[in-house]
């Protein structure tokens, strides 16, 4: 560990609107897994699990309210931090107010899951805490050896942390007086009841990696455009379906179709960290304009993506707000008002301007020999009770796991999400969180 | 190697007992579904989830809360007066508080155990018309207790003035409480302003033959005239929600 780092962080720029919004049904929380081939020893898990954290320390954390600022302090690891899997995914706020400890891990058999708080970090942060944890259960359950050099092994405590793994990379690329980017209108939202406070469902999509590769080269587009481009029709379908069967839609209903692609920053600016570092991008379609057809989709997502997706325009989202946080007088306002002005924010610019959101954290790879004991990997998306539902994609080997996290018990939106994706000649395989009998009940 | 059939990990060494959950461990791995997914079947408890198990908890803290000012009131009753003089009458003030506070939950959320769905509901409304007895009685007593305390023995206001602020206070309680019960009860919403209107002028008969000498004081048909509006009103809100779930099973497309 070095000497010269601080015992206490301050959340970085995309956290600091968490703690504002923080609730049961909001919490922040999304969850990695992998499921392994065989279950897990407890005892090797725990060794791997302290070097992961040694190798992590700045993940090792409580989360604190300042007079001015919540922050992160540096503490030792719980002897619960590792969990039995029981509960409801991404739902345990309880423990995150009252423990302040913003990543745990569950297990379940031969699933290995990572429940991370926003607070700390994002998709990315998560997955490579994810990789060495399994590298190095792998390695020590099975005395698995790699070749030093191999560019697939994870960050090793041998190798130790710098700086620039913690650092606020938004804060690096802030610039004063940059344009903010226009507000765009409310989206449509799906109109369904929340379920109740602490329940989250998900429905996991596994498909072939290799087919859908294949049919998104031939279209010349990336898997992300490709399935944004599915969703988009799949929402649009039950768009159109809505005006059909109801003489007189309410006008909420009739709002454009908005999906929030997050967009990891790293690559493009360079950075190493570990804590948040990615803005959204956020294309729309207006079905009110006339019906798409998959090829408008597809050649619209591909288009706007790309374009959208360079280092200035990607900048207009943070720069101008990650350089004002740090003046003196916004820094002298005390929290509460803090809050009080992020909460009013989100709710204007949050949420209620996506219908829905679809995060590709892309694979999760490790050396050759520990790939063939991980049979797939899960992402769980955070839960939004005004989005509803979210989007989230990982692959692992030949395996795309495509993750529907809900807060209603209707599924008008991943059925025809995933009966397009057979249409178009994939392979599904549908798993869920719940009893089978209410799959079939609620349709 | 040993298995935990709770969390199916596998446990290296001789302990008997997961260190996970504790759960008494096998020598068999437990079979676990092929998606290898946890389904859990409980929903996460909130404060209200809580409550709603353990309803004399909001009378416990309610007792809690309101025994300080009823001690402060005591002592310095006795110390000042070097007797009970009007503590008591703050006493009264905050047992009604009590009673209104924490009956309710009581009623409405008391586990009935198992049985048929009618018979809970018939239990729920029997206890809620002893609710109201109970509360009105608590109320009026205090008010003549009051007016008493007031007059030197003589009733001057309670039996007019006390049973309109007693029938309206639990008038609107009713309402509230009833409104917020499951789906069905809001149904009968309009119903609800019938069974008001005869319950005031009931007691307001009641009233006048025991207490002002057999006559009908009248007010409660002042009352129960001024529930119609009320009752309109309601009757709107009830259409448009109904009319606001229909459209909702259009959703389902």
């Amino acid at each position: 560990m070095s000497s010269q780092r601080a015992r206490w962080y301050p959340l970085d720029h995309s956290a600091k609107i968490w703690p504002a919004v923080l609730s049961a049904r909001f919490t922040s929380l999304f969850r990695l897994s992998a499921v392994l081939s065989e279950a897990v020893v407890l005892d090797d898990f725990r060794r791997a699990l302290d070097l992961t954290w040694r190798r992590y320390p700045y993940f090792s954390v409580e989360f604190h309210r300042g007079l001015f600022w919540y922050y992160l302090e540096e503490a030792p690891v719980p002897e619960d931090i590792t969990r039995p899997d029981r509960h409801w995914p991404c739902m345990d706020y309880p423990s995150l107010i009252q423990q302040r400890r913003l990543l745990r891990v569950y297990l379940y058999g031969r699933r290995v899951s990572l429940e991370v708080s926003h607070v700390l970090t994002d998709g990315m942060g998560a997955m490579e805490f994810l990789r060495t944890l399994v590298y190095e259960y792998l390695r020590i359950r099975f005395s698995l050896k790699a070749r030093p050099d191999d560019p697939l092994i994870p960050r090793l405590v041998s190798r130790g942390s710098d700086e620039g793994e913690w650092v606020d990379s938004y804060l690096d690329h802030g610039l004063k007086g940059a344009p903010l980017k226009a507000l765009p209108e409310k989206a449509f939202h799906l109109p369904f009841r929340l379920l109740p406070r602490g329940e989250y469902r998900i429905i996991t999509g596994h498909l072939s990696l290799s087919s859908l590769q294949r049919t998104a080269t031939e279209k010349g587009v990336s898997v992300t455009e490709y399935l944004v481009a599915v969703l988009f029709l799949a929402f649009q379908d039950y768009w159109t379906a809505l005006g059909r069967a109801n003489r007189r839609t309410p006008k909420a209903l009739t709002r454009p179709i908005r999906i929030l692609v997050p967009v990891n920053l790293r690559g493009i600016f360079e950075s190493r960290t570990m804590r948040n570092f990615f803005v959204y991008v956020d294309p729309e379609i207006d079905p009110r304009l006339g019906e798409y057809s998959f090829d408008d989709i597809l050649k619209y997502v591909h288009h706007y993506l790309r374009g959208e997706k360079h280092r200035q325009n990607l900048r207009r989202h943070f720069a101008r707000h990650a350089r004002t946080e740090r003046t003196m007088p916004v820094r002298m306002i005390p929290l509460w008002i803090k809050n009080m002005v992020l909460s009013f924010s989100y709710q204007r610019q949050g949420d209620s301007r996506f219908s829905t959101s679809l995060s590709n954290i892309g694979a999760f790879r490790l050396p050759a020999a520990w790939m063939e004991k991980v049979d797939w990997v899960d992402f769980y998306p955070p839960p939004s009770p005004v989005m509803k539902q979210a989007v989230s994609i990982v692959s692992c080997n030949d395996v795309l796991s495509v993750n529907f996290g809900k807060m209603i018990a209707e599924t008008p939106v991943e059925t025809r999400f995933f009966r397009h994706l057979v249409k178009l000649g994939h392979q599904v395989e549908i798993q869920s969180n719940y009893p089978a009998e209410n799959l079939r009940r609620e349709g | 190697m040993n298995y935990c059939p709770e969390c199916a990990v596998a446990v290296r060494g001789d302990q008997s007992r997961c260190p996970l959950c504790g759960a008494q461990l096998a020598d068999q791995a437990p079979d676990l579904p092929s998606d290898v997914q946890p389904r859990p079947e409980a929903a996460y408890r909130g404060v209200a989830d809580r409550v709603r198990q353990r309803p004399w908890i909001i009378g416990a803290v309610t007792l809690g809360v309101l025994s300080i000012p009823a001690a402060v009131s005591l002592i310095v009753d006795l110390l000042i007066n070097r007797g009970l003089t009007w503590s008591l009458i703050v006493l009264g003030a905050l047992g009604l508080l009590l009673l209104f506070i924490s009956l309710p939950s009581l009623v409405f959320y008391v586990n009935a155990g198992p049985g048929s769905r009618a018979r809970t509901r018939a239990g729920r409304i029997r206890r809620f018309w002893l609710l109201m007895l109970l509360n009105a009685g608590a109320t009026w007593g205090y008010l003549l207790y009051l007016d008493r305390v007031d007059a030197d023995g003589v009733l001057r206001w309670a039996p007019g003035f006390g049973s309109l602020v007693t029938v309206l206070t639990l008038a609107t309680i009713m309402l509230f409480f009833y409104t917020l019960q499951p789906p069905g009860a809001v149904r009968r919403g309009p119903l609800l302003f019938v069974w008001l209107s005869g319950y005031l002028i009931g007691l307001d008969w009641l009233i006048g033959a025991l207490l002002a000498g057999g006559a009908f004081g009248g007010w409660s048909l002042i009352v129960a005239g001024s529930l119609i509006p009320v009752g309109t009103v309601y009757w709107i809100i009830e259409y448009l929600v109904s009319h606001s779930d229909r459209a909702r099973r259009r959703l389902h497309v």
